[in-house]
C-alpha cells in the first residue's frame, strides 16, 4: 500500500514544524522512488522512508485514498524553521544510532501504519516497556499516535537508565569470527569497522573462518594489514567432532588477556549458542561484540545542504557494537 | 479446453483475514476463521489493508503465469482502493508485468486512473479457470526479485509441503499429524497449493537472471548469488514442466542428513524431473534438517513445565511451526513467544495467527512479539521475558547473529539454568562447516 490518507501529509508536516524528524525523503527523480523503496522495505538500509507528495494533496478522492504525491523542496523548506529543530533531531539521531532497526520500522508505521496496527503494536506490552526505557521509542510513539489520530500523549521526560554506551576498546586482541562476506562492498565496510574499533593497544586481530569463508576473510585481512596486525586462521573439522564445537574451543582457546569475541556477518547459530554458554566461565571474561550498521548523519551538514536546496541523504555505516 | 502452452492461473482463495486489527485481536477473530471471510494480504511490511476490512476482494483476483514465467494480474474489481492500492506498491511492480482489469458492469466505466495502464483487449479477457491457493502462496507468486520475496516462495513451497515433510522427518504419529496445515485451514488441498506454491516457486526463481547487478549489491547479502543465478536455469525448465503438465507429483523423504523431493512420474519424463528436484530440495528445505536436532536436544533436558521462545528469520513461515508443532511431544509447553524483527514480521505475524488457531495444543498460548535486531532491544526483551515466570524457558535461536547473540548472553545472565539455549539451525555435516 501505501498508508493513503491524505491528511497525514499536513499532519506530518505539523509534527515537523513541532519539532519532529523529518520523515520524507525527496527524489530529484520520482522514477527512482520505487527502487530505492525497495531497498527500504527489504533490507531497511536505505536512507529514509519514502513519501510521494505533490501539490494535489488536498484533493480528496472516493474511500480516502490519494495518489502518492511528491513535495517541491523550496515548498517544505520555506515552513521549516531548521535552526529550532537541531537540539530535537540530535537527540532522535542519536537514539536512532543505538536502534537502527527499530527506529525505522517506527518510521515506517508513521509513513505506512494504518490506525489500527499501529495503536496495537504501541499499545502492546512489550512496546510500552520499550517506551519506557527509551526516550525515542517515546517520541516515536507520540509522534505516531498524533499522525493516525489516535490518543495523543505528551513525551515524558527522559529516562534516568541510559542505553547502551559503547565502551572504549582496550583489547589486546580482537577474535572475530567471520561469516562468508561475499560482497565486496561489506567486506570493505566490515574492514573499516574493525579499523576503527581497535586502538592503539589492540596488538593483533585474528579473523576465524572455515574454508568457506576463508576467500572473504583474506580480503578484509588485506584491507585491515595497513592499520592493525592480522592473521587469518581456518577452522578445520576433525574426525567425528562436531566442526561448530571446534570452532568455539577454538575461540576460547585465543581469548587470553584482555580479548574481545567479535562476530561478522550470519555464523552458524550453534557457534552463537557455544559462545554464550561458556562466556562466563572464562576468566578474565572477554568481551562480546558484533558488527552492525548505524545511520551517520551529520546535523549541520544536514541543515547546511537542505538550505542549499541540496539533497540529504542519511549514510549508513557498519559499527562494532559490544554487547 | 486448455492447451499445453495456456499459462496456469493462480486464484486467491475466497477465505480470507484480515491483518488491520490489532495483533492480541487478531488472535481472536481468527478463532472464527471459516465463518468470517476476512483477509490477509502479506506485504511487505503487512499493513496495506487499510480500509479494506471485509472488502471481498480474494474472488476478483487471479494470476496467470505462463511458461516464460510472464505473470499478468486480472482484477474484477471497481474498489478503487484496491486498485491504487495494489498499484501504489512499489515492489508489486517487480514481479506482475500487467495488470488487467475488467469492468464490473457490460457498458461500465472502468476504475478512475487505471486506464491509462490497461490495454483495450485486456478489459475482456479473463480466465476462467484456475487453481485456488492460499494467501501466502498467492503472495509469493506476486513478489519480487528481493531476497524477502525469495524467501516467501520458499516458504510457500515448505508450507504447502508440511505433512509431507513432518512425517519424512518424525514419522507418521508426529504430535501434530492431527493438525491441519496453513492451506488446509482454507480448505485448500494439497494439490492445488503444492501446484501454485511450485509455479511461484519456479517462475519467480527463473526470473532472478533478469535481477538487474545493482539490485544484487545493493541487499548487501551474505548469500551465494552465483548458486542462485545457476539455479534459475533449473527453475526454468521446471516452470516449463509445471504449465505444459499442470500438475506436480512430489514426494518428501530424508536421506542421511538431506531432505529430498523427488517424484513417481519421473520415469514419464526420462528421469529429468528428479535431476531438477534433487537441485531444488537443496535449495528450499536443506535449512529445516535443523528440526531433526532440535528433537534431539529437547528429548535430553526437559520436564515439567516450559516456554518457548522462538526468534523467526526472515526464512521461516507457518511451516516452521507446524514442524515445532510436531516435535514436542511429551513436553507441556505454557506459552510460545514467536519473535519477529521488522524485517520478518509480516510472515511471523501470520504464522503465529495460524499457529494461535490450530497448534496451540501442543505449543500453548502464542504470543507475538516485534523486537527488533537492535542490541538494546534484545537485551530489553530478554528482561521482559525473564521476568515472567520461574518456570523453564527454551530458547530456539535463529535470526539475525546480535539479536541471538544478545539474548542469548542476556537470558544466560537472567535465568542461568532455567534457560535453554538450541540453535535451530541445521548441524555441519560430517565435519564440515
Amino acid at each position: 500500500m501505501v498508508y493513503a490518507n491524505p491528511l497525514i501529509a499536513e499532519i506530518d508536516l505539523l509534527l515537523i514544524l513541532e519539532g519532529g524528524y523529518i520523515c520524507i525523503e525527496l527524489k530529484k527523480k520520482s522514477s527512482e522512488a520505487p527502487q530505492d523503496s525497495l531497498k527500504y522495505f527489504v533490507n531497511g538500509l536505505a536512507q529514509q522512508p519514502i513519501f510521494y507528495t505533490s501539490k494535489d494533496y488536498e484533493k480528496k478522492f472516493d474511500g480516502d485514498v490519494s495518489p502518492p504525491f511528491l513535495m517541491p523542496q523550496k515548498e517544505l523548506l520555506d515552513e521549516l524553521e531548521m535552526e529550532n529543530l537541531r537540539s530535537h533531531m540530535k537527540l532522535v539521531t542519536e537514539g536512532r544510532e543505538k536502534m537502527f532497526s527499530l527506529d525505522n520500522f517506527l518510521r515506517l508505521l508513521l509513513v505506512y501504519g494504518s490506525p489500527n496496527v499501529c495503536e496495537s503494536i504501541l499499545d502492546s506490552k512489550f512496546f510500552q516497556k520499550l517506551s519506557d526505557e527509551f526516550q525515542l521509542v517515546r517520541i516515536r510513539r507520540s509522534q505516531i499516535k498524533k499522525a493516525k489520530s489516535l490518543a495523543s500523549e505528551d513525551d515524558a521526560p527522559p529516562s534516568s537508565r541510559s542505553a547502551l554506551e559503547n565502551a572504549v576498546a582496550c583489547s589486546e586482541r580482537i577474535v572475530a569470527v567471520v561469516g562468508m562476506l561475499e560482497n565486496e562492498f561489506l567486506r570493505q565496510k566490515v574492514a573499516g569497522a574493525i579499523g576503527k574499533y581497535a586502538k592503539s593497544s589492540t596488538k593483533e586481530v585474528v579473523l576465524l573462518c572455515t574454508e568457506r569463508s576463508k576467500d572473504d576473510a583474506e580480503k578484509v585481512k588485506k584491507r585491515l594489514d595497513s592499520c592493525v596486525q592480522t592473521k587469518t586462521e581456518i577452522v578445520k573439522g576433525a574426525g567425528d567432532k562436531n566442526i561448530e564445537t571446534i570452532w568455539v574451543d577454538r575461540i576460547f582457546e585465543l581469548c587470553e588477556g584482555a580479548c574481545t569475541i567479535l562476530c561478522i556477518g550470519e555464523i552458524p547459530k550453534g557457534v552463537v549458542v557455544g559462545i554464550a554458554e561458556r562466556l562466563n566461565s572464562k576468566e578474565p571474561k572477554p568481551k562480546l561484540a558484533v558488527v552492525t550498521w548505524k545511520p551517520q548523519l551529520n546535523l549541520n551538514k544536514l541543515i547546511e545542504r537542505l538550505k542549499e536546496g541540496d539533497v540529504e541523504t542519511e549514510k549508513m555505516e557498519l559499527h562494532v557494537v559490544e554487547l | 479446453m486448455s492447451s499445453n502452452s495456456d499459462p496456469i492461473v493462480l486464484k486467491l482463495t475466497k477465505k480470507y483475514l484480515s491483518v488491520n486489527k490489532n495483533l492480541e485481536g487478531i488472535l481472536k477473530l481468527l478463532k472464527d476463521l471459516d465463518s468470517s471471510g476476512h483477509w490477509v494480504f502479506l506485504q511487505t511490511h503487512g499493513m496495506w489493508t487499510h480500509g479494506m476490512w471485509s472488502c471481498k476482494i480474494g474472488e476478483d483476483l487471479s494470476l496467470e503465469i505462463d511458461s516464460k514465467g510472464e505473470r499478468r494480474l486480472h482484477l474484477i474489481s471497481n474498489d478503487y482502493q484496491l486498485v491504487k492500492a495494489l498499484e501504489s506498491v512499489p515492489l508489486f511492480h517487480f514481479m506482475v508485468d500487467r495488470l488487467a482489469v475488467r469492468k464490473s458492469k457490460a457498458g461500465g466505466i472502468s476504475p478512475w486512473g487505471i486506464h491509462i495502464r490497461m490495454k483495450r483487449d485486456e478489459l475482456a479477457a479473463l480466465p476462467n479457470q484456475g487453481i485456488e491457493v492460499s494467501p501466502l502462496t498467492f503472495f509469493a507468486a506476486t513478489s519480487g526479485f528481493h531476497r524477502l520475496a525469495r524467501s516467501f516462495r520458499v516458504q510457500a513451497v515448505q508450507s504447502a509441503l508440511s505433512k509431507k515433510i513432518s512425517r519424512a522427518l518424525f514419522g507418521n504419529d508426529a504430535s501434530a499429524s492431527s493438525c491441519r496445515t496453513f492451506h488446509e485451514l482454507y480448505g485448500i488441498c494439497d494439490k492445488d497449493e503444492i501446484l501454485g506454491a511450485f509455479t511461484a516457486l519456479a517462475s519467480g526463481n527463473a526470473r532472478t537472471s533478469r535481477m538487474p547487478l545493482d539490485a544484487v549489491k545493493a541487499e548487501l547479502t551474505t548469500a551465494r548469488e552465483r548458486e542462485r543465478v545457476t539455479n534459475a536455469c533449473i527453475y526454468q525448465r521446471l516452470l516449463e514442466f509445471i504449465v505444459q503438465k499442470k500438475m506436480l507429483d512430489v514426494n518428501v523423504s530424508t536421506s542421511g542428513s538431506r531432505i529430498q523431493l523427488s517424484s513417481d512420474k519421473d520415469n514419464e519424463d526420462d528421469g529429468k524431473l528428479n535431476d531438477m528436484l534433487k537441485v531444488i530440495s537443496q535449495d528450499v528445505l536443506g535449512r529445516l534438517v535443523a528440526y531433526k536436532r532440535v528433537s534431539e536436544e529437547l528429548r535430553k533436558q526437559l520436564d515439567g513445565e516450559v516456554s518457548m521462545l522462538v526468534s523467526f528469520s526472515e526464512q521461516m513461515g507457518p511451516c516452521d511451526l507446524y514442524l515445532l508443532a510436531s516435535l514436542v511431544k511429551g513436553i507441556e509447553i505454557s506459552t510460545t513467544y514467536v519473535l519477529a524483527t521488522p524485517l520478518s514480521y509480516p510472515l511471523a505475524a501470520l504464522s503465529s495467527l495460524y499457529a494461535a488457531l490450530e497448534l496451540e495444543k501442543m505449543l500453548g498460548s502464542i504470543r507475538f512479539v516485534l523486537a527488533s535486531e537492535d542490541v538494546a532491544v534484545s537485551k530489553a526483551l530478554a528482561r521482559f521475558i525473564a521476568e515472567k515466570k520461574g518456570e523453564k524457558l527454551i530458547y530456539l535461536a535463529s535470526g539475525p547473529t546480535p539479536q541471538v547473540l544478545a539474548l542469548c548472553i542476556e537470558l544466560k545472565q537472567l535465568m542461568e539454568d532455567k534457560v535453554v539455549l538450541i540453535p535451530l539451525a541445521p548441524p555441519p555435516a560430517g565435519g564440515r562447516e
